[in-house]
Order: structure tokens, then sequence, then C-alpha cells
């Protein structure tokens, strides 16, 4: 019998540490987030501040996020996206269910369709300036902001986790071409 | 002659430099230009016309310039067609000229130019046409251009941003650095961009007092100020060469133009700016009389800016012809440098009495009411002669026809312009809110009117901002001639040579151009433009685009303002692609896409191929093997034995919701709502058009919940568009669509021994046909991990589909690899699945199909016509032209040579040599056939089976019978065993 694969999961063929490229930027990647999608259905959203997760509101200003674990960001008008990385999917599962109550929703398990890459350090923006077209600065994309957008010519969330933190979750398959975009659009701040 | 003065200038005589001129040591200081290096060293030819080969010199001191373009460097870093006016000396630097053959001195091109009219506008619609263009080609392909390309790849790098902020300042002259001192001061976001290497515009080039002190000093103060400011962003080398729509400009900065070697050689900025000010500045026109294009004829205020500038004087006898005021400051500014000057002729019918006066203080010759004639001299300027016959030599002519002001970028907004009678040009009619102009760009002449723009523009920024510009900065006092803005009509000299008399240097459109033009009926200026080419070069028109328009009112006897200018369009000066593309070459030019198992499928050997932005093994050849040979023999395995495919990233889409039924049914052109809970069926998807976009299975998981899948580069798409009919067709359906390709990694599992492969995992799924018929889905448990288990086939064998989440794909491919040692299971890539596909006669969208092919043309015409209700698409099945019996349609194809039975072949009747009846899409050796086969739109092909046609490739023909799509088990026993 072929052995259970559950234990031979494979490794991320990213650097684990991630890279200092300077006192000022520095890329790290986290360990695998549990990573949820909740859409509300059109009726419930007249509702949707009532909602609690873990005893917290969803957060219904656009391209913002809360909490701390999990973090929900609002990602587009009727989505949220869940990420932690305290607790399994099931028991953030069953919160959700039980904070969306007798509502029209759906909410689906991505923990294996996404990987977070973390940009920290005062160039961050300037870096992020490089591939894509929205205002980074504090005054436009403040810390509790996050947003839905193209960075890299990729879909990607990004969420201001702190004045110089940004958190850019992408998707898995693309993991590698984007760190390796951030390394060249690194060089070209250096150059800079 | 042009010779360098002895004192004088912003260059820095402590650093010569040196460079080479067509091989030629010159001798150069830090802060020269190419071109001003070129005129100190008295080098008068620098290019050729680029239809008649007339030998040109340097023209202008700036941005304008339309014949100084010359070649930089060699190998990989040649830069051709370099404005000379805008590139600063380094040392070593190569220049070379282009456009001539053998020398730029001794050009055989010239003959065109004894032929000239032979050569006139528009001749080669005229003129090729007999026996045939191709006949003509080579020559005319070798001909025109005027450099040539570099043919190594490009080592340099380039950069490309994105930028923010409250006012886009478009240029760094005295208007443009006084409103962002103010808008700095006020706390405003500020980017500013200049095009020259140093800010400062006009002032560079004069000589005033400002503030009681000289220019330089208020430069130097203000210039610092802002670059001490955080808020700041100052540009020079940098161009704004676009204005877009919601205030979004491109910058193209020359950052290896600024005096170091940087690891970047250019920036393309996209600058998204709340509100834009424009001092871009005016452009001095040239006055059209004959010969006007010979060297030694310059623009007035480029003498004035490199005597001033660059202590270069641009001849030993230098007349000035003008029709405005502007031109006696230059004389002024020659004379005070020590440069003789010899006479100013001015067209207007008086003189400017105080700036005259000056002038023959000076012992300058100055006559109104004068009129140049003639240019005298082959291949430089010997001479002028004036209207009333007189002839004066000189060695350098300083015009004038009067200031356009840059209205390009303003016009990039579409907004709006007028002509001004006044300075005879045409300035913006009106501010917009996030749109302003000031200075120059405005018809303003002298400093303190620019001065008072540029106040009032910033003034009006910080109102919009709720900002108070009052005390912010102490206007500029200014002491300057009083220089106005009057400009005498372009009246040429009549009775001369219209064929000689240049209207666009850089491509070569003379008065007589136009005269052609109007006996053509192009009489708008819009069909001018088209059919002379005049403003149609590199240069925009930036010299010729308004003596255009005044010769043709002259000439149609209309007034300038109901001529009307042409549209300008970005680019403002030239953009490398470099630029533009920025980091996104190579590797980067578009995202690369890993399979979770990609380390695994590397290990053994796979060959790549990027399909849908994946990158995916389309074999695993052994030592030794082609990918040919590799194809053939992963095939023949899969249906000999067993084969693991890695499918991951086949398109994965929940839907679901109480609609999720009914939602999918408007999408597949057969019924979706009756599918039982575990079964699958496969679809096709329409657009509107009845076109097919899409096919794939939809599963139903439960009651209300459906998993769509759809060809592996379809995946976004039609998630987008699923997502685009439920937002906005149906918003009333309780429907949620969720993309979940990445989720999931998707073994293929297929052959005939497939089911003792999956009997060794420990799984709760069922695998023989009772429990689990072909197109079944369950859900369950495999070698301990959740997953999903499609009984489905790609293939035509027997085939499973397993589906772990992501971060198990690599170890299931390993563990299905080892577990299946003992059956010889192998691996099997993208080209093998298209083969064995194509055995089965299945349909490939988008290879086998394209933007026209409807289900009827696929076989698919009965299923969609049984489906009642409706669904996107079913209207346009029963347009007449779906209808046509003669439309291309899918059949299948045998013949004898696979050499030419290869996709794209064109296939006509035997014994016809024109048209064709369609052509191969897929083709392929079947190695379980043992003989070529092929898939084809043929037109009315499905009712033309056994039908001979001839396949054409290239050169090559073959004959090929017309058969039905299934090559293989075309009963589809081996899938359902």
């Amino acid at each position: 019998m072929p052995e259970p694969i559950k234990t031979l999961v494979a490794q991320s063929t990213l650097p684990a540490g991630g890279r200092v490229f300077s006192d000022a930027l520095r890329v790290s990647i986290p360990p695998p987030r549990v990573t949820l999608r909740l859409q509300v259905g059109a009726r419930s959203l007249k509702t949707v501040d009532a909602i609690r997760i873990a005893g917290r509101p969803l957060p219904i200003s656009p391209n913002s996020w809360t909490g701390a674990d999990p973090v929900i960001s609002r990602i587009a008008p009727d989505t949220w996206l869940m990420q932690s990385a305290l607790h399994d999917a099931a028991d953030v599962l069953k919160a959700v269910r039980r904070g969306c109550g007798r509502r029209t929703f759906v909410v689906t398990d991505l923990s294996d369709a996404f990987v977070t890459l973390v940009l920290e350090g005062a160039q961050s923006p300037a870096l992020l300036a490089r591939g894509c077209g929205l205002d980074w600065s504090l005054s436009a994309f403040r810390t509790s902001s996050c947003a839905r957008t193209r960075l890299a010519q990729l879909p990607v969330v990004v969420r201001r986790a702190s004045f110089e933190r940004f958190e850019c979750i992408i998707d898995r398959s693309a993991a590698q071409y984007f760190y390796d975009w951030l390394q060249d659009a690194a060089a070209a701040l250096e150059a800079a | 002659m042009g010779f360098r003065l002895d004192t004088g200038g912003h260059i820095d005589r402590s650093q010569p430099i040196r460079i080479r001129w067509n091989g030629r040591k010159l001798s150069a200081f830090a802060g020269d230009t190419i071109a001003s290096a070129l005129l100190a060293n008295d080098v008068r030819i620098v290019g050729r016309g680029i239809k008649l080969h007339r030998p040109r010199g340097i023209f202008s001191a700036g941005v304008e310039e339309p014949n100084a373009l010359v070649t930089l460097g060699r190998g990989a870093e040649l830069e051709p067609s370099a404005r000379a006016t805008m590139i600063p000396v380094r040392e070593g630097l190569e220049v070379r000229a282009q456009n001539a053959w053998p020398s730029i001195k001794f050009d055989l091109g010239r003959v065109l130019d004894f032929t000239a009219p032979l050569w006139h506008a528009a001749f080669y619609h005229k003129t090729f046409i007999w026996p045939s263009w191709d006949f003509y080609e080579w020559f005319i392909r070798r001909t025109a251009g005027i450099a040539k390309p570099p043919k190594k790849r490009d080592p340099a790098r380039y950069d490309a941003l994105s930028a923010h902020c409250d006012l886009l300042v478009g240029g760094g002259g005295p208007t443009g650095l006084l409103a962002a001192q103010v808008a700095s001061r006020a706390g405003l976001s500020v980017i500013l961009a200049e095009q020259d290497l140093e800010c400062g515009g006009r002032l560079l080039a004069t000589n005033l007092l400002i503030n009681d002190a000289p220019v330089a000093v208020w430069l130097a103060s203000v210039l610092g100020e802002l670059a001490a400011s955080r808020n700041v962003t100052l540009l020079t080398a940098t161009t704004a060469f676009g204005l877009y729509d919601h205030g979004c400009a491109g910058l193209h900065q020359r950052l290896d133009l600024q005096g170091r070697t940087p690891s970047i050689r250019q920036r393309y900025w996209r600058v998204h700016a709340k509100r834009t000010l424009l001092a871009t500045g005016a452009i001095e026109q040239p006055l059209v009389f004959e010969q006007n294009d010979l060297p030694g004829i310059m623009l007035a205020g480029a003498i004035r800016q490199y005597v001033n500038r660059y202590a270069v004087a641009a001849g030993r006898h230098v007349v000035f012809a003008t029709n405005n005021d502007s031109a006696y400051l230059a004389a002024l500014d020659l004379v005070a440098a020590g440069a003789p000057v010899q006479l100013l002729i001015d067209s207007r019918a008086e003189a400017p009495a105080e700036l005259a006066g000056w002038l023959r203080k000076q012992g300058v010759e100055v006559r109104a009411g004068t009129a140049i004639a003639k240019a005298v001299g082959r291949r430089e300027l010997r001479a002028i002669k004036l209207g009333s016959g007189e002839v004066i030599a000189c060695d350098a002519l300083g015009m004038s026809g009067g200031w356009a002001p840059s209205i390009h970028l303003y016009s990039h907004a579409r907004a709006p312009i007028a002509f001004d009678e006044e300075s005879r040009s045409f300035v913006p009619r009106e501010s917009r809110p996030s749109l302003l102009t000031a200075g120059s760009v405005n018809g303003r002449t002298t400093l303190a009117e620019s001065f008072a723009d540029a106040m009032r523009a910033a003034e009006r920024v910080l109102e919009q901002a709720g900002k108070s510009a009052d005390g912010l900065v102490a206007w500029p006092r200014v002491e300057e001639p009083p220089v106005s803005a009057r400009t005498g009509a372009v009246e040429r000299v009549q009775g001369g040579r219209e064929d000689k008399q240049w209207l666009d240097f850089l491509h070569d459109v003379k008065v007589t151009d136009a005269r052609i033009a109007l006996a053509e009926g192009y009489e708008h200026i819009e069909h001018l433009k088209r059919y002379t080419t005049c403003g149609m070069a590199a240069d925009q028109g930036k010299t010729s685009n308004l003596n255009a328009l005044l010769t043709l009112a002259e000439l149609t006897n209309r007034k300038p303002a109901d001529v009307g200018i042409t549209t300008f369009r970005p680019p403002f000066t030239p953009v490398t692609l470099g630029a533009l593309a920025g980091r996104q070459t190579g590797e980067r030019y578009a995202p690369r896409r890993l399979l979770p198992a990609h380390a695994e499928h590397e290990a053994l050997g796979a060959h790549w191929w990027e399909a849908g932005g994946w990158m995916r093994p389309a074999c695993y050849p052994r030592a030794g093997e082609t990918v040919h040979q590799a194809v053939q023999r992963e095939a023949a395995a899969v249906r000999a034995g067993v084969g693991i495919f890695d499918a991951t990233p086949l398109g994965k889409i929940e839907v679901t919701g109480t609609d999720a039924a009914k939602f999918l049914d408007y999408f597949y052109i057969n019924q979706v709502t009756k599918l039982e809970i575990g079964r699958v069926r496969y679809g096709l998807m329409l657009d509107e058009n009845g076109v097919i976009i899409d096919d794939g299975t939809v599963a139903r998981l439960g009651r209300s919940q459906f998993l769509v899948t759809t060809t592996s580069g379809g995946a976004s798409r039609i998630a987008q568009w699923l997502e685009e009919w439920r937002q906005c067709e149906w918003p009333d359906l309780e429907v949620f669509v969720t993309p979940v390709t990445t989720q999931w990694a998707t073994i293929a599992v297929a052959g005939p021994r497939v089911r003792d492969l999956l009997a060794r995992f420990e799984t709760d799924f069922a695998f023989d046909r009772k429990s689990l018929p072909h197109m079944s889905f369950r859900e369950g448990r495999f070698a301990g991990v959740p997953a999903r288990l499609y009984r489905v086939s790609f293939s035509g064998e027997l085939g499973f589909e397993i589906n772990v989440p992501a971060r198990y794909g690599a170890a299931l491919w390993r563990e299905l690899l080892s577990a299946g040692a003992e059956f010889a299971v192998t691996p099997y890539g993208i080209e093998t699945v298209l083969l064995l596909r194509l055995e089965k006669g299945y349909l490939h969208v988008g290879v086998d199909t394209d933007g026209t092919t409807a289900p009827a043309d696929v076989g698919w015409g009965a299923i969609a016509a049984r489906k009642r209700s409706d669904f996107i698409g079913k209207r346009s099945l029963t347009r007449s032209d779906n209808l046509r019996p003669d439309r291309l349609q899918l059949v299948g194809l045998t013949a004898g040579d696979a050499n030419v039975l290869v996709p794209g072949a064109h296939l006509r009747l035997p014994g016809t040599s024109e048209g064709s009846d369609g052509w191969v899409t897929s083709a392929a050796m079947s190695p379980a056939l043992r003989r070529p086969i092929a898939l084809a739109l043929v037109r009315g092909g499905r009712a033309r089976l056994g039908e001979k046609l001839m396949v054409h490739d290239l050169e090559k023909t073959c004959e090929a019978t017309i058969v039905d799509t299934a090559f293989f088990d075309p009963e589809d026993k081996r899938a359902h065993a």
C-alpha cells in the first residue's frame, strides 16, 4: 500500500526565509494560511452588517479589512476573504456558518489556491508602484485598506497590514513568477 | 562658419570632452550637446533629407529638430535617429550621420534631388503600378527610411512605474517652476517633468535679471528648494509625451542622458495626477522661402540658445529674417557675445522702434517691410536674396516665423483650441478644472506675463484643493525688453520656385506638394496632412504644421482659423519600445504558472510547453528520443497499459445556489437541470453569436451545487464570463460563482489497467463500472486525503481524474508513479493528450474551431435544436448564415503523406489551383492506426464524407479523403469499460 500522501506534502519552491534586499525592503513568505472566501447573496447583503465572525463584524467599507485572526478583507461588494494562521479551516468554516446563520451565502476553502508574500520596509510602496497603478501612499491606501487588483500582471489581493507592511495574496501557481518579479523590481529600485 | 566663443555659456571649460563624428575627432566641453559641439567645430552638413537627400544642417536647439537626426553607438547599443540637439556629449561618444551613402558630404542619393519633379507628394500611389508593386518593392525597401535599427538584442534594462500626485507640471521653464514652487509650499504633491537636461527653459538662453540678480540666481534658488522638498519629484531629461483620460500622463525619462552610466537606461512613468498644469512653452516656426532648407539656416531662437547657453556662434556673417520681435533679442545677444550680425530684415511694415533702435546702435542694419525670397548656395548657405532682388552674402541665417504654442499635450486631452490673430498661432481656448495651461503655451511672450500666468494657475489649483496661495511666494520682479506678441502674416515672396520651398523638413514636403494635394481635391487640413505626409514624421510636425495650414489658407483664400489644425496625438516625442515595455520582457513578458508537481515533472525530463499561461510537460522524452518519438511511445503506452497526466490547469469553477441549475442551463447547449447528482455531462458553451467559446463538463455535486470544468486556457475567461452574466443580466438569481482551479491538483489516470493501479491505494471510492459508470463524480478520500473523483475520459480510454488539495499534488504524482511501477505506468504530457484526443476525434476548442464555428459545424446541431429552454447564443443559431450548407464543418481526413497533412495546410478540390475548401486544424501520425490522420474544417464537409481533396502545404501536395471524425474506437467501448 502506498504511503498516505498527507505525510508527503510538497515543499514550496520559494526560499523559506524570503529575502532581505536592503534596510528599506525585504520579502518574507509566511507559512501557509487557512484562506476562505465568503460570498453573500444579494438579498442577505442588506443585513451583512449584523454578521459576526468569531465575534467580529465583517468590514463593510469597500476595500477594507479588520481582525487579527482571522483577518477579514472585503475584496468585492459581496465577497470577503478570510485568512487565519492560528486556526484550522474547519474551525473557521464553522465560525463563518454560525455567523451567517440563515442568510444566503457560500463559503469556500481556498487555502491551497493562495500563497501570501509579505513586503516590508519603507521602499515597499515604491516596489508595488512598479507593477500596479494604485496609489500606495498612506493617505490613499491606509493601514485598514486592502484591494483586489492587478500587480505584476497577476490578480492579487494586497492588504496594508501596517505602515510599511503589505501582504500580497496571490495564486499559488504564480508564486514563483511573482517572487522573481519582486526581485527584479527590487533591483530597479536599487538602481534608482 | 560656426565657432566657439572665448567666454560665456553654461558649459564647463575645465572638462574638455572628445567625441567622434563619422570617425573624426571633435572637441567639446561638458555641458555641450552633440549639436552645439558640431556647430562649434563648424560641421555644417549633419543630415540628408529623407526623400531627396538634400544636405541639411542643424536647425534648432531643442526637441523640434527635424534635420540633425544621428546614429549613436554601435552594435547592440546602437541608437538610431537620436536628436543631436537633445543628447549631451560624453567622452568617446560615437556619432554618425545617417541616410547617406557613401558619405554625408557626398551622397549619391542626391540624384533624387536633381530629378525631384518625379518624386512629388504621393508619387508612389501612381508610379509603381506596372508591372506590379512587387517589381519595385526590393529597391524601395532598400531606400526607404532614414536609419537602420540595431540588429542585436538591446542589453539595456528599462523600468516602468506608476506615480500619483496632486499636480503634474509639464515643463520646467520659469512658468512651470514658479507654479510648482507655489504648489509645493502649499503642501501639494508635485511631479515636474522637464524634457531638457536642465530646468529653466528660455531662461537658459537669456541674460535677464530677476529680482535684480541674474536669472541663474533665481533658478538655483527655486530648483534647490524643489529638489529638497519631500513632496516634489523633479524629473529632468523627462518628456511628458502623452496626456490621457482621467489625468493620466505618460512620461519618458532618459536616465542614460544624465551624466552617469545607469543600470536602468530609461524609465516610463504612468502618472495619475489630480490636476495637470501645462507650461510646455512655444516652438519657433521657420519662414517659407526658396531653398529654406540649406545648411546654415536656423531658427533665430536656436542661434540665441547656442550663443548664450553653449557659447557657440552660428556663423561669422549672420543675418536675421523675422516677422516678430523675438529675433531682435537673438540678434542683440549675438552682438553682445562678440559675434557680428550684418542685417535684420522684418517682413512687417514697421519694425519695433525700441528693439530696432538698440540693434542699430550696435551697428546692425534693420530693414522693415522686406522679405527674404531665396537662400543662395548649393551645399550650404552662401547668401540670401531679398524680394527686391538684392543679394547679401552671409554664412548663417536666423529666421523666425513666429512662435507656435506647444499645445500638443493639451490637444491630447481633446481640449478646445482657438486661432489667435495677434500671434498668428493656435492657443488653448480655455482651462479646465483638472487641466490648466500657463506661460508661452498661452501665447505669452514676456517673462512677466508668464509669471503672472503661473501665479494665476497655481492659485486656481490651490483653490480647488481648498488651500490659499496668499503670501506663499513673492512675485518675481523681472527686467526685460519690450517684446510684443505681434506677428506678421507669412507672406511668401511670389514668383519663386515653390518646389524648393520647404514646409516639412523631415518628410521633404514643399509648397508644390500642397498645391498637388489641392489639385487632387484634398482641401481639408487633415487630408493635406495624409496626402503629403506633412507633420507625420518623427518630429510630429513641430515646425511644419503651422506653416502647412498657413500655406493652405493662403492657397485657398481662407482664414487660418477656418482651415484649422490637425489633431495632435501621442507621443509628443518618440518613445523607445524598451521604455514602454519596462521590465515586461523575456521571462517577465507574461506570468508563468507552475504546476504543484513542477519539480517532479522536471526530474522526469519533461519537455516543456507554455499553454494557457501554464508551464506544462508536452511529453517526457527518454534518452535519445525525439519529441515525436516520445509522444508516439506515450500514446501507445496509454492505449496498452496505464498512463498518468497532470491535468491541474483544467479550469474548475464551483457554481452554487438554489438557482445554480437554471443559471448553468443558460450557458450550455444541452440540459443541465435534469443532470442527476453524482453524474457528469459534457457540453459546449456559446457566445451571443452562437459561436463555440469553450467546452467542458458539468458535474452535479448536490441539488444546488455544481462543478464546472473548462479548457485550461479558458479557466479565467469563463469564470469572468459567468460572473458578468450573473451580475449584469441575472442579478436576481441566487447563485454564486467560485473559481477553484488552483485549489485542486488534478491527475488524470487512463488506460486499460487503470483499475489495477488505483486498487493499490487506500480509498473509499469504488472504481468498478457499476459503482462508478462513465461520466460520474464522487467526493471522498484517496490515499488519506480529501479527494474529488471524476470518471471521464479525454483520451478515449478508461479514465479517472483524481483531484486532491493542491498541496498534495506533487506527492500524489510521486505515489502514482511509484505504485504503478509494476504496471509500467507511463507519465504522458499535453501533446500526447492532444494525439489521443485526435484519434478519438474529440473537439479541441480554439484549434478545431475558429471565431465562426457553431454547434452544427461540429456535429452538435441536433442536440442544440432539441433543447427547448433558452441559452446564450440560441437565437443566433437560426440566423441564415448559420444555416448555410457550405459552412466550414469539422470532418476527419486520412492521407498517405504525413509531411503534407499538417495543421494549417489548405484543402482544394482536385484539379483546381485557386481558392480554399478549408484547412487542416489538427494532424498527427496515429500510433494506434499507424497512418496519418487529421481533423479539418471543410466547406459543407459533413455532407462530403468519402470525397477526395488535395492537401496543399507550401509547395507540397497530397490527396486526402474526407472521413468521420472518430478514427479510433468509434463505438467508445474502451472509455465505457
